[in-house]
């Protein structure tokens, strides 16, 4: 019988590998047909947003924007969605950082630890935090 | 399904990591009808020295609505403090007891 | 019961003695925690008798780490089995 694991994101991109880990793990968990709910929290709550187009001077050496490349998220929450797993944010942490107004990312739910996370927890089998 | 919970707060309320820690405690016990408990060790045991403003409201509110509060007589020992400079409501406990909380829950989260 | 632990702030493998209590206890390592399962620092994990300690691959790839052989190097795909089905408890340190 297929079990969901619940994860509790803390933190958010490049300031460590606590958000690559929480994704790359929730791929595997979906790989074996069980399922994923993750709750942005804090921080991650960044990784939720769509990124804002860019045009104007950004100086970084390619080798910089290689590097901070591979902790940008975007495509692999998008993915980890499609694969059935469900994202939310909350929403208050959201507020607190002044992005309560960006798009998010395709499938990424609004939420709240009041109500989404509590309706995430229903369904949990195992539940785990990842943070400082 | 999850019918009981630690949250352990393990930071002092500067560091948002309390509040957070303490938000989830009292939305789950409150919306999520889990068994919750608050347990607080290392500098987590700052929270409940009466922290002014929304932090010591809610963690009042916790207690009222039947939350529990532990919080670890070691590290109280270390920061020079007994439960007479902690809040009401909250119970001084041992290793051994956060050792049980976490075997007897079904989930321990770290805040 | 599995801990997973992504600091070398030691005050995690406190923690770690807290709530594991005298229950049979394994690691899994990752981000700069990966550091724990080098030679030089392997000895920091000693007094807390864990059973058995992993290490994320990915963490390894990113550091340049030579294991100590007590450290098993583990994939995402072992780590989601071992969390769904290896232990009674997951915690985050």
């Amino acid at each position: 019988m297929s079990k969901t694991v619940t994860m509790i994101l803390r933190s958010g991109s490049t300031e460590n590998d606590d958000a690559n880990f929480c994704m790359e793990l929730a791929e595997a968990i979906l790989s074996r047909g069980d399922g994923v709910n993750i709750f942005l929290y804090g921080n991650a709550c960044n990784l939720g947003s769509k990124p804002v187009p860019y045009d104007g001077r950004s100086p970084i050496s390619d080798a910089l924007r290689e590097h901070m490349d591979s902790f940008m998220l975007s495509e692999k929450i998008e993915g980890i969605i499609a694969k059935g797993g469900k994202i939310a944010t909350c929403h208050t942490t959201e507020y607190s950082r002044g992005i309560e107004g960006l798009d998010y990312l395709e499938g990424v739910e609004w939420g709240d630890v009041g109500n989404t996370f509590n309706r995430y927890l229903l369904s949990t089998d195992l539940l785990i935090s990842i943070g400082r | 399904m999850l019918h009981s919970m630690n949250v352990v707060v393990r930071k002092a309320p500067g560091d948002e990591a309390a509040i957070l820690g303490l938000r989830a405690a009292w939305s789950v016990m409150s919306n999520g009808g889990l068994d919750t408990q608050l347990v607080y060790i290392n500098d987590g045991v700052f929270n409940l020295r009466g922290v002014p403003g929304y932090i010591g409201g809610l963690l009042e509110r916790f207690i009222e609505e039947g939350g529990t509060v532990s919080v670890l007589r070691d590290s109280l020992e270390q920061r020079g403090l007994t439960q007479d400079d902690l809040v009401d409501g909250v119970t001084v406990v041992d290793q051994d007891d956060i050792a049980d909380l976490v075997q007897d829950a079904d989930a321990t989260v770290t805040f | 019961m599995l801990f997973l632990l992504n600091s070398l702030d030691p005050v995690r493998l406190d923690e770690a003695r807290i709530m594991g209590g005298r229950e049979d206890k394994s690691l899994l390592l990752y981000g700069d925690a990966a550091y724990y399962a080098t030679q030089s620092m392997f000895n920091k994990l000693a007094g807390l008798e864990f059973e058995e300690v992993f290490v994320s691959e990915g963490s390894l790839a990113s550091r340049n780490i030579t294991l100590d052989q007590g450290v098993e190097a583990v994939g995402y795909d072992k780590i989601a089995d071992m969390i769904i089905n290896d232990h009674d408890r997951v915690v985050s340190l």
